[in-house]
């Protein structure tokens, strides 16, 4: 630094003359305001560059609103486990126009959290979108409030129909539709189940029992409703708490009812608590289906080769990736590969279906949107016509437009039955996307090891 | 039909035996200190997860766990009583609660912190079968649960009756003044009923382990009905846990079928708040004349 900067800064003009022309005390002076200028020059350099530095990797922010405790949480951690894969692999790919995707978490234990971290999320957090809503409940009571603070709420896992059944504008839903679990799951019955146990449609005994949320409620009603119209006799619909420690006053009476054919919509603890007393109580039947806990790892390490030929109504989180189109089917190995690394797990419902529609977002409408704000995100969801096999959701995405109350609902979209077959799950219904056939009757609890 | 209501009741009383197991400690804990320990479910947790880490590190079964799981949680009940229990013993009621809310509210993100979300699952050979008496079938795991529980009460009852803790203990529930009077140490009787309190609540969890799947909420599920069973039962009175227990499982499991299991909840509670209406002090509860 030259002495006659020195002498600018002080505030006094020194004649231009080189450090070591002056006195020593002068020149000790110089150089400790010489010193004193260059801290306070660079700094303020610094602190105008760090911003134009910092301006072009910013991360762009979404929320993200998944139950992290509670008793949901297993379930939950899932969610947010495929979540983080798919940013993961669009951070890869240099993020949504050229920024890495940040999440912001909101604990949604039950429906009054949902709303105030969503309200967090938007107001505090200023996210424009949020993905997640696990538990049809928690998902229906979060949409209010993006609704009214117009922020799109991206729901890539609850399957409640309500949730899209409102004419609201701002909420989109990737997973196929409880109406449609229960109606597939009938389907099934009638057109595979039956026929393979040499059942007639109208002598097959139906026995419900399903949790008591929108969850289980609505495929449960929408399954009966199905049922009736293929001509099957529905012969029990039991509803129970989901947090209960004792099913066994539900159990009996599905064995007084003598059904051909079960289907229970359970949540995990509580798909636990069925299955091992439908065991203790010795309740045989020729098909049994169930939801959630049955698609999990965690159910065939519990019940090893007890869990064969159960059936289970998911999204399809294990069809085979050779189904799909080459990008999407090789996006879809990604995740699995990832997901089994990291974890030591085949990745369940809430693992697939969460990363399957952050992948979409965060592929497919952030990347188009014409700006990262919720206007934009919402324009570019609605403009969304992703064709059948071409996402690693599986089925397409395309929603129903405003101004129809089913506005925001994917009316691609499709769940499939599976069966586990030496302990792997395979798809069996829809034909085009079974990987085996399906092999019934249940065998007798006595029967199996 | 009677086959079906022999089941019923064969599950009633199964039911009843978990109820009666997670409200021993409870009730010897309420009893005699009148406090409302809101973190009784997540004790019950710990003892869960306890002999789930016994299971996979020592290969321990959970009824041998029990060994150590009695005498680990002896020593929490006391520490649990020195450091937190005592210095709120003069403390208003809702410095009691909000305290021990809070104990329950850390305990479960402690363990969501530090064991995840997953579920644990203490394998047994015996988990899910069952023995079959008539064509009635009873799972093991609970009627295991069933003899603990019996076992237990039992013991306690005798420690109760028959040695002078117990005494000492039942003096102190019925009028701690007067038992100081007495020259009953009372701050020694606290510690060993806090003590022996969760000593049964480490029994129940290791207990309960094959029954339930262990993740950090599952004491949630206990916590109301624990309550439940003590009140009606009269605080601090083991029969009356024990009995009322086996009295909620069977109400639950004759309306769950009679009724509707949607209504067994509601059924249970009618008939407790009616026990109450007619004896407020609970079935086998005594009235105690406040001191003056």
């Amino acid at each position: 630094m030259s002495a006659s900067l020195v002498g600018v800064c002080s505030g006094r003009v020194y004649k231009a003359l080189p450090v070591g022309f002056l006195h020593p005390e002068q020149e000790d002076l110089a150089m400790e305001r010489s010193n004193r200028f260059a801290v306070v020059f660079f700094t303020i350099l610094t602190l105008l560059l760090l911003p134009a530095a910092g301006f072009a990797t910013e991360s762009f922010k979404i929320g993200v609103m998944y139950p992290m405790s509670g008793p949901l949480a297993y379930t939950g951690q899932e969610c947010l486990r495929g979540a983080e894969i798919a940013r993961d692999m669009i951070n890869e790919q240099g993020g949504v126009q050229g920024r890495p995707v940040e999440f912001k978490i909101g604990d949604a234990v039950s429906p009054k959290d949902a709303m105030a971290e969503a309200e967090r999320l938007i107001t505090l957090e200023k996210v424009p979108v949020i993905l997640g809503g696990y538990s049809s409940s928690n998902a229906f009571a979060a949409s209010d409030v993006c609704e009214k603070n117009k922020r799109v709420f991206w729901v890539t896992t609850a399957v409640g129909d309500p949730i899209t059944s409102r004419g609201h504008q701002y909420i989109f839903q990737l997973n196929t539709r409880a109406s449609q679990w229960g109606g597939t799951t009938a389907d099934f019955l009638a057109q595979m189940a039956a026929p393979k146990l040499g059942i007639q449609p109208s002598d097959f005994r139906l026995a419900l029992i399903h949790e008591d949320s929108l969850f289980g409620t609505i495929i449960a009603e929408n399954c009966e409703r199905r049922a009736k119209e293929l001509g099957l006799q529905v012969v029990e619909n039991i509803a129970y708490n989901h947090k209960t420690v004792d099913l066994s006053s539900e159990i009996i009476k599905l064995k007084a009812a003598k059904p051909d054919g079960i289907l229970s919509i359970h949540y995990v603890n509580d798909g636990d608590l069925f299955y091992s007393q439908l065991k203790q109580m010795n309740v045989n039947t020729k098909v049994l289906v169930g939801s959630v806990y049955f698609g999990l790892q965690d159910f065939q390490k519990k019940f090893g080769g007890l869990v064969d030929y159960v059936c289970v109504v998911d999204p399809p989180t294990h069809v085979a990736a050779e189904k799909l189109s080459p990008e999407a089917g090789a996006v879809l190995t990604e995740f699995r590969k990832r997901f089994r690394e990291k974890y030591q797990a085949e990745p369940g419902d809430p693992g697939f279906t969460s990363f399957g529609g952050t992948y979409v977002l965060l592929k497919y409408v952030l990347s188009k949107a014409a700006a990262l704000d919720s206007e934009a995100i919402r324009d570019a969801a609605l403009a969304l016509d992703l064709p059948d096999l071409s996402t690693p959701y599986v089925f397409g995405a395309k929603f129903d437009k405003p101004p129809a109350q089913t506005a925001g609902a994917n009316i691609a979209a499709y769940p499939v039955i599976m069966q586990w077959q030496n302990q792997v799950l395979l798809p069996v219904f829809p034909q085009n996307l079974a990987s085996a056939e399906v092999v019934l009757p249940l065998p007798n609890w006595k029967e199996r090891k | 039909m009677l086959q079906t209501i022999l089941q019923i009741a064969i599950n009633g009383l199964l039911l009843g035996g978990v109820y009666a197991l997670v409200s021993v400690g409870l009730t010897l804990i309420f009893g005699v200190m009148k406090i409302i320990n809101f973190a009784h479910g997540e004790f019950i947790m710990l003892a869960m997860y306890s002999t789930f880490w016994l299971n996979i590190w020592m290969g321990l079964d959970p009824y041998l766990a029990i060994g150590i799981i009695l005498p680990l949680f002896f020593g929490v009940g006391v520490c649990f009583q020195k450091f937190m229990i005592e210095p709120l013993l003069k403390a208003k009621e809702i410095s009691q609660i909000f305290a021990t809310v809070g104990l329950s509210i850390v305990l479960q993100n402690m363990a969501l912190f530090f064991w995840s979300a997953d579920y644990r699952i203490v394998r047994t050979v015996y988990s899910h079968n069952s023995i079959e008496v008539f064509d009635t079938y009873v799972g093991v795991s609970r009627l295991m649960a069933f003899a603990v529980v019996t076992v237990l009460a039992g013991a306690i009852y005798w420690l109760m009756k028959r040695t002078f803790l117990g005494k000492a203990i039942r003096a102190t529930s019925q009028d701690s003044d007067a038992a100081a009077l007495m020259g009953i140490n009372i701050r020694w009787v606290y510690l060993m009923t806090t003590g022996l309190g969760l000593a049964c609540v480490g029994v129940a969890g290791a207990v309960l382990s094959p029954v339930f799947s262990i993740f950090p909420t599952v004491g949630v599920q206990f916590v109301l009905i624990a309550f439940v069973v003590v009140v009606l039962g009269g605080m601090g009175n083991l029969v009356g846990a024990f009995l009322g227990g086996m009295l909620i499982g069977l109400v639950e499991a004759f309306s769950g079928f009679f009724i509707d299991p949607a209504l067994k909840t509601v059924v249970y509670f009618v008939v407790f708040i009616f026990i109450l209406l007619v004896k407020p002090s609970g079935i086998f509860g005594t009235t105690v004349r406040e001191s003056t």
